[in-house]
């Protein structure tokens, strides 16, 4: 074997939703390919929404994922309202805020504690860090509960919600009922910022991304529910044009579509949120970011971990906000009857932005449905940065190298179940 | 309830045979032993520490798949005749190292006692196969028989 020739593979990724694996190529001292490898089974979501009525796409594509089910209720709601030419009452939307915040804290939290602070404090898994930090874990089950339980509240269930519908909610809670959830919020409150202090003091391995960044942006508020896109190197652009800016091609080593922003690789998730939209934060989410070293822009994915537990403080301080306003909605839903056309929905699922586009044809039925999830969109930034890292880091040795490699992808909180529903199927007939 | 005795049932009822820990744990709930408290809605790992912490006794069922398989062999197991995976990913968190994270946390019972059915079937579709169905109430005898030895127990 020729020793200037290193081969460095993990079968299967291990602390990220899903199934993926990582093989790298070293030739004569260099860098030759490096792929991270998506071979989770196609899911053919969009293949069997067609046929379907259009009441149906906001309880099957909660179903792709059972991390951030909301992000897909959110995004199809969206879009088929879109197309339906329905606006959403005002309370409504803010009700749908706030179980997404419920989401963006459950989902955050499980991948701070458990999946990713494991890489930055030296153990193989939660459980050797448990063992070690017991009271800390315990600090962030009990936060994950908190957003879990918000869910549960607002959606009917934690996982995969049952109460959200078309138009709003089956039905709305009232103002009193919010009291013990408020009250779990504001001791999680407690818990969030002890979190982003916790984080923060971390050993960083030094990496820059140069990748382009998009996220919704929204007038007055960070963006989750919905927005404008906007970009870190061109104009903000309309939902509608989404698909004129954001292509998806086939690349044979993964089962997940990757994309392009106008041709070039770009990065979605939290630091391109942070980053293009850090003004935004509450105030105190603000001064965690400021305390934690975070500035205005975040371009080291390995801190990402502290962009999301400033996220956590916000969705907290958010959720906080909207039950502090809550006044029971007259009515739990606005209809929304059928309407021929195609419709554009987004939404900043925890790991970034979450596209979905319906046509609905004259029936009633969906006719077509794409829908572009955060982490194939970021496959190829994810590749890069890889490719950058490995370059960088050549005097390690290959366990050192792997594992440096594996904590890089965790960065970027893969949701590997999200990303493989997508497959361009072709059948030769002879 | 502190020294309580919990029946956890696990599964996905949507698949077929892999509900048969539910159902089993469903079955015991109609029973309405006193002292005893049954879960049936664990979605998550975390899930499974929440149920059994503090716990005198827990009693987890669940579908197993066997090599070769019996459907509808009934089992009595503890934690090491199970496989545990290498590895944590929140998409396959089984047993033994949630108990394990619950151990790292002093968050689990004081005895843990696993019954197993062997699946015929484990494809989309609600409703037990006839083979597994009929290992039910096998499967109930034996929980409420080890629901009574561990009531003498804690008793004594």
């Amino acid at each position: 074997m020729n020793p200037a020739t290193r081969t460095l593979n993990v079968g299967t990724l291990t602390r990220v939703e899903g199934e993926g694996a990582l093989h790298v190529k070293l030739k004569g001292g260099a860098l030759e390919s490096v792929q991270l490898n998506i071979y989770e089974p196609p899911r053919f979501f969009e293949a069997f929404l067609r046929g379907r009525a259009h009441t149906e796409p906001p309880d099957l594509t909660a179903r792709v994922c059972g991390i951030c089910p909301v992000a897909y209720q959110v995004s199809s709601c969206n879009a088929i309202e879109d197309a339906c030419g329905v606006e959403v009452d005002e309370e409504l939307v803010a009700l749908r805020r706030l179980l997404y915040c419920g989401e963006w804290i459950h989902s955050h939290v499980l991948h701070i504690y458990l999946l990713h602070a494991p890489d930055f404090l030296g153990y193989s898994d939660i459980i050797g860090m448990a063992r070690d930090h017991a009271q800390v874990v315990e600090r962030g089950l009990s936060l994950k509960k908190a957003g879990n339980q918000l869910m549960e509240f607002v959606g009917g269930r934690a996982i995969h919600p049952i109460n959200v519908r078309l138009g709003g909610f089956y039905s709305v809670p009232t103002r009193s009922e919010f009291a013990p959830i408020a009250e779990q919020l504001r001791r999680a409150l407690d818990n969030a910022l002890a979190t982003v202090e916790w984080v923060s003091r971390f050993e960083f391995p030094d990496l820059e991304l140069d990748h382009e960044f998009l996220a919704l942006a929204a007038p007055g508020r960070y963006a989750i529910e919905n927005g404008t896109i906007a970009r870190s190197a061109g104009p903000s652009f309309p939902v509608a044009d989404f698909a004129a800016h954001v292509v998806e091609s086939q690349v044979p080593h993964s089962t997940a579509l990757h994309a392009t922003l106008d041709g070039g690789r770009y990065l979605t998730g939290p630091m391109a949120r942070f980053s293009l939209n850090s003004s935004s934060l509450s105030p105190i989410a603000a001064q965690a970011a400021a305390q934690a070293g975070l500035s205005a822009v975040c371009r080291n994915p390995f801190r990402s971990i502290v962009v999301r537990a400033v996220e956590v403080v916000y969705a907290i301080e958010e959720s906080l906000r909207i039950i502090g306003e809550y006044q029971r909605p007259a009515r739990p839903f606005v209809d929304v009857p059928a309407r021929a056309g195609v419709g554009h929905g987004v939404s900043e699922a925890p790991r970034g932005l979450l596209y979905h586009r319906y046509r609905i044809g004259e029936d009633g039925l969906v006719s077509a449905a794409e829908l572009i999830p955060p982490t194939s969109q970021n496959q190829a930034a994810i590749e890069a940065d890889l490719a950058r890292l490995v370059s960088d880091n050549l005097a390690l040795d290959d366990a050192a190298l792997t594992a440096l490699c594996e904590q890089l992808i965790r960065s970027y909180d893969p949701c590997i179940s999200c990303s493989a529903h997508f497959l361009t199927l072709t059948v030769h007939r002879k | 309830m502190i020294g309580e005795i919990v029946v956890i049932g696990l599964g996905n009822i949507y698949r077929s045979d892999d509900g048969a820990g539910i159902v089993a744990a469903a079955a015991l709930d109609e029973l309405a032993l006193p002292g005893v408290r049954v879960v049936t809605d664990i979605v998550e790992p975390m899930g499974l520490l929440e149920a059994w912490s503090d716990a005198r006794l827990a009693m987890v069922i669940d579908a197993a798949v066997g090599t070769p398989s019996t459907p509808g062999r009934v089992r009595r197991c503890g934690l090491n005749d199970v496989v545990t995976a290498d590895g944590l990913s929140s998409h396959s968190v089984d047993i033994g190292r949630t108990h394990a994270l619950g151990e790292a946390l002093g968050r689990v019972p004081d005895e843990l006692v696993l019954f197993t059915v062997e699946v015929a079937d484990t494809g989309h579709g609600t409703g037990l196969t006839p083979q597994v169905a009929r290992a039910v109430p096998e499967l109930v005898d034996m929980a409420v028989s080890e629901i009574k030895r561990g009531q003498r127990t804690i008793g004594a």
